[in-house]
Order: C-alpha cells, then structure tokens, then sequence
C-alpha cells in the first residue's frame, strides 16, 4: 500500500511541477496573485518550487535513499500549500489555485480544494515507510 | 532535505538560463495593474471572471486601449473608452449608463495601465460598481477565447 501511494504522490508531484516549469511567467503570477510573499521574492520562489516538486517526486519513486526526504519535503510542501490556500480563502481572495495549471482562466480556487490536500497529507502520511528495513528501499 | 532544495534551487536558476520564456531574476510586481489595483482596493477579475461577465452579459465592458487598438480586435461586448481621450470620448457613453451599473474595464494585459485609470476615472465619476479585468486582451487571447473586430 505505501508503494503505491508513493508512487501515487509521485504522480500527483510531477504532473504539478511541469507545467509550472514550462511556464514560470505563468506561474509567478500565480504566486503574486496569492499577495503572500514580498514582491521581491516571487520569481525566486516561482523558479525554485516547481523544481523542488519534480525533484522531490523523482527521488520518491527512483532514489531509496531520498525517500524520507522527500516523503518529509512534500508532506511540508503540501501544509504550507494548504496552509496558503486557506489563509486567501479566509482573506477572501478570488483566485486560481495554480497547482495543476497556471494558464489563464484556471478554475479558482475553493474549499474543495483544502480537501484535495488533506487527502494528499494522509496519502503522505500512509506512503510513510514504516518498518526501519523500508526506508532504504527494501521491502 | 537540504540536498534536495539545493538541487532544486540549482536546476531553477540553470533552466531559466536556457528558457525559451526565461524570466527576471526579480521583479518590481509593484508595477502590474493588479498590484496598483490591488493597493487602490479596486475590485478584480481573472480570465475565468471575466469570460462569466461576458457570457452573462452583465456589464458594460469598456476597452480603455487606443481606438486603433480596439480596431484589431477587442471582447466580445466591448465598447472601445481609450483613456487617452477620455474627457472627450466619456460624453458620448455616459448618457447610456447608470452609477450603479456594472463595468468591467481591461486593456492590454498585466502591464498596461489604462484599465486602472479608467476605473479611477469612472469611480470619480461615482460609478460603483466598475471591476478591473488585470489579465486584459493578451490573457484573453492567450486562453483562446474568442475575440471580435479582427480584420
């Protein structure tokens, strides 16, 4: 069951992450759009994320010995995402979620989108190497 | 983990070397209408706003780029008010509207800003209910959604 939601996160990480990288205009104003970060800051963010994602999903299918890491790293991604779309939900912010896509006209975002996260947090939590001998890739 | 953000960091700053639509290490977003729009407290529409308005056809959509602009192809809806000679061209549109009726401004896209003055004009004016559209004629045809008036 944890190979599967692995890979399943795996999936769901590299199929965010390219889009943004093919568009990163595009995604950096997804990321002003969320008026979270200083001006400053936003393209920084919008050229270091999607890679951070893509890496992060390779290492969680193909480096066993990155699979904690990663598994760390994007349970933390998906809790600052969830946190972020949140906080502009409460704010009253009306705008798209950016993480599936980035082109214009995207669907915003909504609560229905919290829940799509909680559930990728508990895939996160359930693909969780439990037994000492998983961590490095044995079974 | 820090191997794997300084990777990450890493393989950002080569790609946007190498991209085709590589961008500004930083940026003054503070420029972008949005963000002017933002800071004024002007209300916003995205694309997916916008493109709701116009099928409704719930406002008035008023094109504030160059008539000569407008001439190659606007929204669907649009009545061209270029900002540029709006004291003049204002006269001709204002007997048809209301205060309390609904506009929705747009020009060129996120960098342009007649949109954000026309919107501060007709807010002067004591129009209420005007909506800024930040993404403008480029987001538009860039999300391939129709457009009229092209020759």
């Amino acid at each position: 069951m944890a190979l599967i939601l692995r890979w399943a996160l795996a999936a769901v990480f590299f199929a965010a992450a390219l889009p943004k990288i093919y568009s990163p205009h595009d995604f950096a104003v997804a990321v002003f759009r969320y008026q979270m970060l200083p001006y400053a800051l936003v393209n920084a963010v919008a050229l270091f994320l999607p890679w951070l994602e893509l890496l992060c999903a390779i290492a969680l299918v193909a480096a066993p010995r990155w699979r904690e890491a990663a598994l760390t790293m994007i349970l933390g991604l998906l809790i600052v995402f969830t946190a972020a779309i949140a906080i502009n939900l409460y704010r009253g912010i009306d705008t798209a979620c950016g993480c599936f896509t980035v082109k214009p006209g995207a669907r915003h975002m909504g609560w229905w989108n919290l829940g799509r996260n909680a559930l990728l947090i508990l895939a996160g939590l359930g693909a969780w190497p439990h037994r000492r001998g998983e961590v490095n890739g044995r079974p | 983990m820090a191997v794997l953000m300084l990777l990450a960091a890493l393989c950002g700053a080569l790609a946007n070397l190498v991209h085709p639509h590589r961008i500004a290490w930083r940026e003054d977003w503070s420029i972008y209408i949005e963000a002017r729009a933002l800071a004024a407290g002007f209300p916003l529409a995205d694309t997916a706003d916008a493109r709701k308005i116009i099928q409704a056809r719930s406002h008035i959509i008023f094109d504030a780029r160059p008539a000569t602009d407008f001439k190659t192809g606007h929204l669907p809806g649009a009545v061209s008010l270029p900002f540029d000679s709006v004291n003049s061209e204002f006269q001709n549109v204002a007997v048809l509207l209301l205060t309390g009726q609904p506009v929705l401004t747009y020009c060129s896209g996120l960098v342009c800003d007649e949109s954000f003055l026309l919107t501060r004009f007709l807010r002067d004016q004591g129009f209420t209910n005007v909506v800024l559209y930040s993404g403008g004629y480029e987001e538009w045809t860039r999300a391939g959604l129709p457009v009229e008036g092209r020759p």
